[in-house]
C-alpha cells in the first residue's frame, strides 16, 4: 500500500485474490487495485 | 538498482511455462477489468500469453511486456498460429518505456520476482506514467505467509536439512509436440541472523525429445 502511494496511486483497494472479497488471514493471494488520479 | 532481476523463464522452462501453465482462475478475474472499460490494457510480465491470448482471441485491445526474450517468442508463436499480432516488448518492468498510454495495466504472478525493492518501486512508477489520468493498475500478491513450511527455516535445526536434494526424476508431462518434460524445484538457504534472510528456490527443467 504504501509503496503504491509512493508512486503516485490513490483510492487503493484490497481483494481477496480472485474473487472480489474482502482479503482474510485464508488467503494465499491478494490483489490491489489502484487508481491513478483523474 | 544497476543489476538485471534474475529469473528462470528461459529456455526449456520458457517451452514448460508454454505448454502447462495455461489456464488458471486469473485469467477470468482479470479480463472483467479489461471489459468494463479498461482497455486499452497492458499486460506486463505476460509470459507466454496465459492471459493475453485469450484475451485477444476475444477481441480486447491488449499489448504484452515481459523480461525474457524467450517467453516473449513463444507468445508470438502461439498469437501467430490463431492468427493474432500482438504488440509484444522485450522490457523488464523497472525499465518499462512504452509508446502507448493505457486505461489498464495488470500485473499478473510476476510483481516483485527476481529484483529487489528498488526495482518494485522504480515499476509501480513507471506504471504510474504509462497509465491515462483515471486508469487503474492491478496487481496480484502472494502473501509472504502463505508458504508456512518455509517459516521453519529460520530455526537452526531446520536449516541443517538444506539444501535439499533435487526430488527423483519420474514426473514427466508430454507436450505438444511429442517431447516429454520435467520440472523440478529445490530449496536452499542462505541465512545471515537476524535481518538478511534468503531462501532460495531452484528450479530446473528438462526436455527428452522423441
Amino acid at each position: 500500500m504504501l509503496m503504491l502511494e509512493r508512486a503516485g496511486f490513490a483510492s487503493i483497494e484490497l481483494r481477496a485474490g480472485y474473487s472480489d472479497a474482502a482479503p482474510t488471514a485464508d488467503d494465499d493471494f491478494v490483489v490491489f487495485i489502484a487508481k491513478k488520479p483523474g | 538498482m544497476e543489476a538485471e532481476p534474475g529469473t528462470w523463464h528461459y529456455g526449456v522452462m520458457a517451452r514448460w511455462w508454454a505448454e502447462f501453465n495455461v489456464s488458471g482462475p486469473e485469467i477470468d478475474y482479470f479480463r472483467k477489468f479489461l471489459e468494463a472499460g479498461g482497455q486499452p490494457a497492458l499486460d506486463v510480465a505476460c509470459g507466454t500469453g496465459r492471459l493475453l491470448i485469450p484475451y485477444l482471441r476475444a477481441g480486447l485491445a491488449v499489448d504484452g511486456c515481459d523480461i525474457s526474450e524467450d517467453m516473449l517468442a513463444l507468445c508470438h508463436e502461439r498469437a501467430q498460429a490463431e492468427g493474432l499480432s500482438p504488440n509484444l516488448y522485450r522490457q523488464p518492468m523497472h525499465r518499462l518505456d512504452l509508446p502507448r498510454r493505457y486505461r489498464t495495466i495488470f500485473v499478473c504472478g510476476s510483481f516483485g520476482l527476481g529484483g529487489d525493492r528498488d526495482h518494485d518501486l522504480e515499476a509501480l512508477q513507471r506504471f504510474y506514467r504509462h497509465l491515462e489520468p483515471g486508469g487503474t493498475l492491478i496487481l496480484d500478491n502472494q502473501v509472504p505467509y502463505s508458504c508456512g513450511s518455509d517459516w521453519g527455516y529460520w530455526l537452526k535445526e531446520k536449516r541443517t536439512t538444506l539444501p535439499m536434494a533435487w526430488p527423483p526424476p519420474g514426473s514427466r508431462r508430454r507436450a505438444s509436440d511429442g517431447a516429454e518434460y520435467e520440472c523440478a524445484r529445490g530449496w536452499s538457504t542462505s541465512i545471515r541472523w537476524p535481518s538478511a534472510s534468503r531462501t532460495r528456490c531452484a528450479q530446473r527443467c528438462g526436455a527428452t525429445t522423441r
